[in-house]
């Protein structure tokens, strides 16, 4: 059975710009003040952000506006994908998203001068990733609650999965292409609608008896979590960033297998079975593969066709180290200290 | 345990595909042993070096790769089955939970397990 529900009601705003944004989107009619009101209101809150990777009104603004890219939820009235005016105020949001990771993250010096150093640099980088803390904790310590916290984190992304990152099949030529290709294809279950991996997921989510419609946990995530999907969806979109989508590609599936495996683990540990842990399981298998196709046909092979997209495709990957990292450490800390990582402690939806 | 909305058994992948037609591949391999002691000219795999041939690639410090158009069979006398997958990884560090596939465990192993004897300490 294919996923093929949408959320119907309008999500809660944080904050001005996203309360702007939710009136003019869920307008059929809206006013022209409507617009300029959104514009003033984005702006405010750009002036008075310190960190927007933790921003939850301009989080949420972007979520939203990029959710209009993928297939617009029931709430949205109107034709707004292309609006100029939106599309001019989501730059805003970016620019701002972009330089503060360009200024927070850190590159590896001097980066590699061809495709099999890059390759092996990218290995370095991800190594972290074979002891990962959050779920090895999880492992541990998983309980009911946790389990469906951690299922409802990750549904923001997954039930989208890879569709951020094939925004940019089309942006590349020649070899990288076809390593892209190759790797989302295996993401898209080889052509088979049971094995597409969002579907996996949202069989997960149905057999652990939560919602699996997309966005629908939307108003418990935390900004931190909307941050690392709006970031793919940021790098996606636009040409001049598809080195950092397939550096932000191969550092996600680098980092994937021993998390997985632990995750699988923490589900059987508090005796789900596998029409639960399928997902885990098939992403621990899978992705051994991808991690060797992203790191040498994908990455590999860019850097070698394309040497000046080299700086964007490490930039990539370590912002995706660096944003998913936070999120991780946000669910880790809230946990292992008791509380609960989501916006709404106890989600009923 | 709550298990409110339990669907469907997954497909148990432990059970050879019998009841599924063959392969394009396992026709011609059927063919091929069939036909293998009459007709040595019988050309039942792709051309060695042609697209479709099996290519296996040694990563470095981690799996084998196998792509092209191959069988494989899970023990000595099986039935030889595609893969799941158009690509697969097959470990070679002894480390992984999921032989014979690779699970990224060789990332805990130490490195003289990639290396030949010779290279050891
Ligand atoms: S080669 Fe990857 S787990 Fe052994």
């Amino acid at each position: 059975m294919t996923t093929l529900k949408e959320r119907t009601e309008a999500p809660t705003a944080r904050g001005l710009a996203s309360s702007a944004l939710i009136a003019l989107l869920t307008n059929g009619h809206p006013s022209p003040e409507a617009k300029l009101e959104l514009g003033a209101a984005v702006e405010r809150a750009l002036d008075e952000c310190h960190d927007i990777k933790t921003d939850e009104d301009l989080q949420l603004s972007l979520f939203l506006l990029y959710l209009l890219h993928y297939g617009p939820a029931e709430f949205v009235r109107g034709e707004w994908e292309w609006d100029p005016d939106l599309i001019r105020i989501r730059s805003s949001i970016e620019e701002r998203f972009e330089a503060q990771l360009r200024a927070e993250v850190e590159l590896p010096s001097p980066l590699p001068r061809d495709g099999k150093a890059a390759a092996e640099m990218l290995f370095e980088m991800t190594q972290p990733a074979a002891k990962p803390g959050t779920a090895m904790w999880l492992a541990k310590n998983a309980t009911e609650d946790l389990l469906r916290e951690f299922l409802i984190q990750r549904s923001i992304y997954t039930l989208r999965e890879a569709d951020p990152h094939t925004w940019s099949i089309p942006k590349l030529q020649g070899r990288a292409k076809a390593a892209m290709v190759e790797i989302q294809a295996d993401e898209y279950g080889g052509g088979h609608p049971d094995k597409v991996h969002s579907e996996i997921f949202a069989r997960t989510m149905r057999n652990f008896g939560l919602d699996d419609t997309p966005d629908v946990y939307l108003d418990v995530v935390p900004a931190s979590t909307l941050a690392s999907t709006n970031l793919i969806s940021m790098f996606g979109l636009h040409r001049r960033l598809r080195g950092a989508n397939v550096g932000h590609l191969a550092a996600f599936e680098m980092t994937s297998t021993i998390p997985n495996k632990h995750y699988g683990n923490a589900f059987r540990k508090r005796g789900y079975g596998q029409d639960v842990t399928w997902y885990f399981d098939e992403h621990v298998e899978a992705d051994a593969v991808h991690e060797q196709l992203a790191a040498r046909d994908l990455v590999g092979n860019l850097v070698d066709d394309e040497p000046q997209l080299t700086e964007d495709i490490f930039f990539g990957a370590a912002a995706c180290l660096y944003v998913d990292g936070r999120a991780g450490d946000h669910m880790l800390e809230a946990w292992s200290s008791g509380r609960s990582s989501l916006l709404t402690p106890e989600p009923r939806v | 345990m709550p298990h409110p909305h339990n669907e469907g058994a997954l497909p148990d992948r432990s059970v050879p595909r019998e009841s599924q037609p063959l392969s394009r591949t396992q026709n011609d391999l059927r063919d091929a042993t069939e036909l293998s002691e009459t007709d040595a000219s019988a050309e039942p795999r792709p051309a060695p070096g042609s697209a479709e041939s099996p290519v296996i690639t040694v990563c470095p410090k981690g799996p084998l790769l196998v792509r092209g158009d191959f069988l494989m069979a899970a023990e000595p006398g099986a039935e030889p089955l595609p893969p799941e997958r158009k690509v697969i990884a097959l470990c070679r560090c002894g480390m992984t939970s999921i032989a014979p596939h690779c699970d990224g465990s060789h990332k805990l192993a130490k490195v003289r397990a990639f290396m030949p004897r010779k290279d050891r300490d």
